[in-house]
């Protein structure tokens, strides 16, 4: 199945990428995909990421469909 | 409304986009670039938006002041881009019947909107840059 990963802030100026599509197994988790980009980019995937799935802020465990929209961001500093 | 927009805002263009007699409290809080932040010089902000989720959270956040505060009218606009000091950041304005109810609304959109709303700010100080929550 293919995801959508779009990257912002720190990670996008680490990746040099505002998205890309990466293919999974199906029935992958959000999990599977961070060991990937972890690896690809070298993160430390605990360190301040936070991950939405089709703009929902998400839980690692949680299950990925084809098409899903992941992005992995900094926590807010809007405000 | 909500907005995450680049462009500036005007309070009293905004104001009047919500005009409601039967409302004698309104809200508003402004948020600007400051400095110096943490005894250090601010030069610029970098405001990066994942817009789409943004809007989405805003609407919540709008959809549930309203619910908890017994809002009439409301506005929340957040501004991402490159910012100086002095630029408008965010406004928010809310108008109720009750004054009480104005303050705390105001108060609830910020504080969620400051822990919900993907937006990210890099500080260009006078002899760093950084990421806020930055790794």
């Amino acid at each position: 199945m293919n995801i959508t990963v779009k990257y912002f802030a720190y990670f996008k100026e680490t990746t040099g990428l505002s998205e890309e599509i990466i293919k999974l197994e199906s029935g992958s988790s959000l999990n599977e995909l961070l060991d990937i980009i972890a690896k690809k980019y070298n993160f430390k995937k605990e360190k301040n990421m936070i991950i939405s799935i089709n703009h929902d802020y998400a839980k690692t465990d949680a299950k990925l469909k084809e098409g899903d929209e992941v992005a992995i961001m900094l926590p807010a500093s809007g405000g | 409304m909500i907005s995450i927009q680049k462009d500036d805002f005007s309070i009293d263009r905004e104001l009047k986009k919500i005009k409601n007699d039967e409302c004698g409290a309104s809200v508003i809080f402004l948020g600007t670039v400051k400095s110096p932040m943490d005894g250090k010089k601010v030069i610029k902000l970098e405001l990066e938006a994942y817009v789409e989720m943004a809007e989405k959270k805003l609407e919540e956040i709008e959809r549930d002041t309203i619910e908890k505060y017994s809002i009439r009218e409301s506005i929340i606009i957040h501004r991402y881009g490159e910012l100086f000091v002095g630029d408008n950041i965010v406004l928010i304005i809310v108008k109720s019947i009750d004054r009480k109810k104005s303050f705390d609304a105001a108060k609830y959109i910020l504080e969620r909107l400051k822990e919900e709303v993907p937006l990210f700010k890099k500080e260009y100080l006078d002899d760093k840059v950084f990421w806020h929550g930055g790794a």
